[in-house]
């Protein structure tokens, strides 16, 4: 009896939300969560490994990296002085990065960004010798697991009316004059 | 459709009177010109005269399958309403967008089915807009609409002379009013709050500046990466970071000289220049600075 009086509530309630629900915009790629909001988000690279693009076939290297803290995102007062704000419910968000091997700029592209994970004293983790032969690139995405980064996530508008989010490693040099906390 | 089909559409309407620059179009959509060879989009001579079409022999060639004109060669401007009809040619099937645009130019301008036939294609002639890009789209992906006028974008459109209101390809009065409305509906951009909020300012104290700027590098991730490089040294682009630097500085914290060069001292880019930079930048009283700061004037 109880039992049925439960399933009765469950129905009642998830009735009521399915009539509020707008199902216009949901497809089958929908994921249900949100886009990270812009901002800076310190991050723990939980995988980096090389692929083969889906799309293009070139090589890639592919970066999970898990938001380790809430991320700041700031505001400013009338004279520009820079105020952070938390963003709430960010903690353990999941940032995808893709570095795909096109040509030699992209290649540079990527070593530039890796120079960018920094020990404790600001020194580049990896030095320029990792990027001689795809096998060293492997050894140094391997070394990278584990590390931590800021991620500035940023939205821009294009040309066509559609906004690209862009996710851009940071410095421990630029997270500090920015204000972020580093340890 | 074939292109021979096209053209006897074309020469039962309007289109025929007008001096079009044409191209074949293939089943990849690619512009060919009348000796087989891709028309370049940019290369206002690759389109001819309907004429030079019907004597080519790629005329009756299966991989062609339509008609093209340059918007540039062709000096006239088109609307793209994209999937407006919800079945192929079937005008009562238009939906709102299309139906607004068709209420706005049927009657002063030539309007047609696209090569689809479930897309609106609207083509008139209007001066050009000056900065059109700055306040409306080109394409505006959200509503599918495209606009194209005859400036340097290089662009092409099939044509079908599939008509859905014949009215000649001229001057007309009420065409400015038309487009105006046209675009204020469907192709306004919006205002980016982020970037017109940091405007040059001349009358501001390097504290302000020093805000502004750390504001700056804070939300626009290409002058952060410019702010806390290394700077690379002879033989590489130092010269064009120092400008870019510089004239970001000039362009979102303020004018005035002493304080961008000033504030460009204090990034960790100027510090991590080299002796032999730092001497080029100081000497004969900041002149290679001057240089730079008078080109941005």
């Amino acid at each position: 009896m109880a039992d049925t009086k439960n399933m009765k509530n469950i129905f009642n309630t998830l009735d009521a939300l399915l009539e509020n629900t707008d199902f216009s915009k949901v497809t089958a790629e929908s994921t249900g969560f949100s886009e990270l909001k812009d901002g800076y988000y310190l991050c723990e690279v939980k995988k980096a490994e090389l692929k083969v693009s889906k799309s293009s076939g070139n090589p890639m290297a592919a970066f999970q990296f898990k938001v380790v803290e809430d991320g700041t995102s700031f505001s400013f007062d009338a004279k520009n002085k820079a105020i952070p704000i938390t963003l709430k419910g960010t903690k353990n968000r999941v940032i995808f990065k893709y570095y795909v091997f096109k040509d030699e700029t992209s290649v540079q592209r990527f070593a530039g960004e890796m120079l960018r994970f920094e020990d404790e004293n600001g020194e580049s983790i990896l030095t320029k010798e990792y990027f001689a032969t795809s096998e060293l690139i492997e050894d140094a995405l391997d070394v990278l697991i584990g590390m931590r980064i800021y991620i500035h996530v940023e939205t821009t508008e294009n040309d066509d009316g559609t906004s690209s989010t862009w996710s851009n490693l940071i410095t421990w040099k630029a997270a500090s004059a920015l204000g972020l906390k580093v340890d | 459709m074939s292109a021979i089909d096209t053209i006897q559409s074309i020469v039962n309407c309007e289109l025929v009177n007008y001096d079009f620059r044409y191209c074949f179009v293939n089943r990849s959509k690619i512009p060919i010109r009348p000796d087989g060879c891709e028309a370049r989009t940019d290369v206002m001579s690759d389109f001819v005269e309907l004429h030079e079409l019907l004597d080519s022999p790629m005329l009756t060639r299966k991989r062609i399958c339509g008609v093209g004109v340059s918007i540039q060669a062709s000096k006239v401007c088109a609307i793209d309403v994209d999937s407006c009809f919800s079945k192929a040619f079937d005008a009562t099937t238009i939906d709102e967008r299309g139906k607004h645009v068709l209420d706005l130019f049927e009657d002063i301008a030539y309007c047609e089915f696209s090569f689809s036939g479930t897309g609106l294609r609207v083509i008139f002639l209007h001066d050009l807009i000056n900065n059109y890009s700055d306040m409306y789209y080109i394409k505006n992906s959200k509503s599918n609409i495209e606009y194209y006028q005859p400036s340097n974008s290089n662009r092409f459109v099939t044509v079908t002379g599939k008509y859905l209101s014949n009215n000649p390809i001229q001057h007309v009065e009420g065409t400015s009013i038309a487009l105006q409305q046209f675009l204020e509906d469907f192709m306004v951009r919006p205002k980016k709050t982020k970037t017109q909020s940091l405007v040059a300012d001349d009358d501001i104290t390097y504290e302000e500046a020093l805000n502004k700027t750390k504001r700056l590098y804070i939300q626009n991730s290409k002058f952060q990466e410019l702010w806390f490089a290394q700077a690379p040294g002879s033989g590489s682009d130092e010269s064009e970071r120092d400008y870019q630097i510089v004239a970001m500085l000039y362009e979102n914290i303020t004018s005035n000289d002493e304080i961008i060069r000033k504030i460009f001292e204090t990034s960790p880019y100027f510090q991590s220049k080299d002796d032999y930079h730092i001497r080029k930048w100081t000497m004969n009283n900041y002149r290679y600075f001057r240089y730079m700061f008078d080109h941005l004037k």
